[in-house]
């Protein structure tokens, strides 16, 4: 019997290729191909061996602090210093998110208020001017402000608060614009202002998210916080500098330890806070139905609002406070030296200048920054992926031996995503450097860890509320726990795992700047090798190509978060 | 025959927290091989978590549970797992993956006779696939074989969840308002299939139904639930409409 019919595509008896898939996974392996090509395999000599010595003296002193009154003095004041910057950090972006969240929120330009063209026009513009400062490390802005205004509070709470707020007033649109717009156009259809309607009928359907989105950045707040000290501007991390080029590891672990216990408290309010508004979603620019919702998380909401006002109401007691404990003086930002020194900068920084290596060099470096962003990814996501399975809560209370065991090793697991997350990058970079000889390597390992702690976390988040139901039914038909995972449970939350990849991919440009500050390589080195010789037309260069380099593995991001989807 | 049950239930009561009133007060109820259940009742009087019992998904409060002979309570360790591979379970929420085909979610109907090295297998080359087609087909979406989950209608996802039971084969079979999701000459096409299914050989099906004529047409047995207690239970056959209106009737009373 012959046909001349070919086998209709639902009669195979294989699955058919996605070849969007199957192109992704080429470009993807070429381009980790070409930043291993990049960073040089075949160097000869990367490791060092003799470093391992100083490598291990640095993790023994983990469990020797320098425990003596002085110290423990000098680390809880630093400690409240660093607090005290990521608060005041946190608040100024916040407000900067409060209006730049409404100014880029397409539904206050849309039709419905006004001539389409002007608004599609004001839309652009205000994306445009939010997307520099946000394409700019806070250790960035730190280098420009410490210029104008010395060795200031208000350096570090700017740093920290002009960045973030740009990312935070991102983040608001977005959630403001998932808002229904029914209750808006009622009121306006019953006369209200676009403002007062916008104000009266939006903003208060969202203002659980974005108070959990603070949050949120709060937390990441306090690590930026300890790595702007490493660069001088005090509390935990400039001690940390200090007692690194004495090599008092023993001191260094007292305020790493320090950090740890910060991060670890933050990291646990801040979840406690996002537990049951997945605000982060909005972040990863996911749609709404891949966040997979528990069904009893609904009835819980009522508790958890009440703790997100709670914890509003501490830190809005917190904000003065630490105020008045770093001794901030705004007029400071205006008087006369902050005028004069600001004028020079400017002057100075224009024209911007490639410098003596021409574009080529501008060009190569930025080419380093982008191999080392995606090094640091692929290892990353490579640790954090696994780990951040056998870190998980265990679900039941059961006390049989293996089961306790089980649950005592995702907890030291979990411990250790910590640590990776609360030593800062600049403090890994000085160690990995040891045993790798600098170059694009050592910064790539040094983010990878640092990453790997972020990652293990927030894709632990995403194990934690991803929806147990098909895993447990294979169970109960009797599948193994390898079966459920393989058919249910890693398919269930992969999509979501590659899309906080992509996610920290973004953020890991930004912060190839503070591992490229210890002389890793790519744009990081240039920039500090232009801040130490006062090149502030060359620093604006390299800020420029920073924001295209930004700009362009954002917006490959958002196209491949797209496909995936 | 006085073979053992396929599933006892002895004094059982389910208490959630929070809830007043017992979700299932004091259930006795044996089910044999060969015999089609069906659960009628309004919502809320106690189905799903009859459903859930049965399946080993909830422990009692009080009193016991066995299943295929093994008590619920023990039913979740690891040296069960042959046991739990003939209970099947059609839930009221799918419970499939959506980002896979539907013919690797057919094909986890059977993770419980493979070992881990198979399971991998099969996920990455869903089979066999004659026998993964043959079960789509006998819930009419064949032609959906190789279609993301879940891009396919709510109709089409509760039919492959369908067909993941059909394809384990179990012994037991659990079904929670399995075609409520369906047009109705689908429903009766597809709960004859499932009734077909449980009348071979030493198997059983329990579904739990809103649509009482139809209960009627394809199960045997009738149990009726009212408020987590039992209204009555009987053959199909004796089953009147005036036993039904009033089973409905008094609902309406207790929350008007």
């Amino acid at each position: 019997m012959t046909t001349a019919v070919a086998p209709a595509a639902r009669e195979r008896s294989v699955p058919p290729a996605r070849w969007d898939r199957r192109w992704w996974l080429v470009a993807v392996l070429g381009v980790g191909g070409w930043a291993v090509w990049t960073a040089g395999v075949d160097r000869g000599e990367l490791i060092n061996e003799r470093g391992w010595g100083q490598v291990g003296d640095f993790f023994a002193a983990m469990f020797q602090p320098d425990l003596s009154r002085e110290m423990l003095e000098l680390t809880v004041r630093e400690a409240g210093v660093t607090v005290g910057y990521a608060l005041l950090g946190s608040a100024v972006a916040l407000a900067i998110g409060m209006v730049g969240g409404v100014l880029l929120t397409e539904r206050i330009w849309s039709p419905q208020h006004g001539p389409m063209a002007r608004g599609r026009i004001g839309w652009m513009a205000s994306r445009v001017v939010f997307a520099v400062p946000r394409s700019m490390h806070e250790v960035v802005f730190g280098l420009l402000l410490v210029n104008i205004l010395g060795l200031d509070p208000l350096v570090a709470v700017l740093a920290l608060g002009i960045p973030y707020g740009a990312v935070t007033s991102k983040v608001f649109a977005e959630l403001l614009d998932d808002v229904p717009t029914d209750a808006e156009l009622s009121l306006r259809a019953s006369g209200a202002g676009r403002v007062t309607a916008f104000v009266f009928g939006t903003v208060p359907q969202a203002f659980s998210d974005l108070l959990s989105y603070a949050f949120y950045r709060f937390e990441c707040a306090l690590r930026g916080a300890a790595v702007l000290g490493i660069i001088g501007a005090g509390g935990l991390g400039f001690q940390l500098a200090l007692s690194f080029t004495s090599l008092r590891y023993d001191e260094m672990w007292t305020l790493l330890w320090a950090l740890i216990l910060l991060s670890g408290v933050a990291d646990r309010w801040s979840s406690a806070v996002r537990r049951r508004r997945n605000a982060l979603a909005a972040e990863t620019n996911m749609a709404a139905d891949e966040v997979s919702v528990v069904t009893d998380v609904d009835a819980a909401a009522p508790a958890g609002d009440r703790f997100i006002r709670l914890s509003a109401l501490v830190c809005a007691i917190g904000v003065p406070v630490a105020w008045w404990w770093l001794e901030i003086d705004i007029s400071n930002l205006w008087d006369q030296r902050a005028r004069t020194l600001g004028g020079e900068l400017i002057a100075d920084a224009w024209p911007p200048a490639i410098g003596a290596g021409g574009l080529a060099e501008l060009i190569d470096d930025s080419l380093q920054t982008i191999a080392l962003a995606v090094l640091a990814l692929a290892l990353s996501f490579i640790v954090a992926s696994p780990l951040s399975f056998l870190a998980r809560r265990p679900a039941g209370r059961t006390t049989d031996p293996t089961a306790v065991a089980r649950r005592l090793g995702a907890t030291l697991l979990r411990f250790v995503l910590l640590i990776g997350r609360s030593v800062p990058p600049p403090v890994w970079a000085f160690v990995v450097v040891f045993v790798l000889f600098p170059g694009l390597w050592p910064g790539a390992v040094a983010l990878a860890i640092y990453n790997a702690g972020v990652l293990g976390r927030l894709q632990g988040e995403v194990l934690e509320n991803h929806d147990p139901r098909p895993a447990r039914q294979l169970v109960a038909t009797g599948a193994s726990g390898g079966g459920a995972l393989t058919f249910a449970t890693i398919p269930g939350v992969s999509g979501r795992y590659v899309a906080l990849g992509l996610y920290r991919w973004e953020v890991m440009i930004r912060e190839t700047v503070i591992v490229g500050v210890v002389g890793a390589a790519g744009l990081g080195r240039r920039l500090d090798q232009q801040t130490s010789a006062f090149d502030y037309d060359g620093i604006v260069a390299t800020i420029a190509a920073l924001f295209v380099v930004t700009l362009a593995v954002d917006f490959a991001s958002a196209a491949i978060r797209r496909t995936l989807r | 025959m006085t073979a053992d049950p396929l599933l006892s239930f002895d004094g059982v009561t389910v208490r959630y927290p929070g809830m007043e009133r017992a979700a299932v007060g004091d259930l006795t109820l044996r089910i044999g091989a060969g015999e089609r259940v069906a659960l009628v009742g309004p919502s809320g009087a106690g189905k799903s978590t009859i459903l859930a019992l049965a399946a080993g998904l909830t422990v009692p409060t009080e009193g016991r549970v066995r299943i295929l002979g093994v008590d619920s309570a023990i039913i979740g360790r690891r040296a069960n797992r042959a046991v739990r591979s003939r209970i099947g379970i059609v839930s009221q929420d799918y419970a499939l993956v959506g980002p896979l085909r539907a013919a690797t979610n057919v094909a986890a109907g059977r993770l419980g006779r493979w070992s881990w090295p198979r399971a991998v297998r099969t996920f990455v080359r869903p089979g066999p696939i004659d026998e993964i087609r043959s079960a789509l087909d006998r819930v009419g979406i064949a032609d959906k074989i190789w279609e993301r989950t879940d891009q396919l209608s709510g109709g089409e996802q509760q039919r492959t969840a369908i067909a993941r039971t059909l394809f384990q084969s179990p012994d037991l079979l659990l079904a929670d308002e399995p075609v409520s999701a369906l047009d109705p000459a689908r429903s009766e096409s597809v709960m004859a299939v499932l009734a077909d299914e449980a009348a071979s050989g030493g198997r059983a099906l329990v579904a739990s139904m809103h649509d009482a004529p139809l209960a009627l047409n394809h199960c045997d047995r009738i149990i009726a639930m009212r408020l987590g207690r039992v209204l009555f239970d009987r053959p199909a056959a004796e089953v009147t409409q005036d036993l039904l209106d009033q089973l409905y009737h008094l609902e309406d009373r207790s929350t008007a």
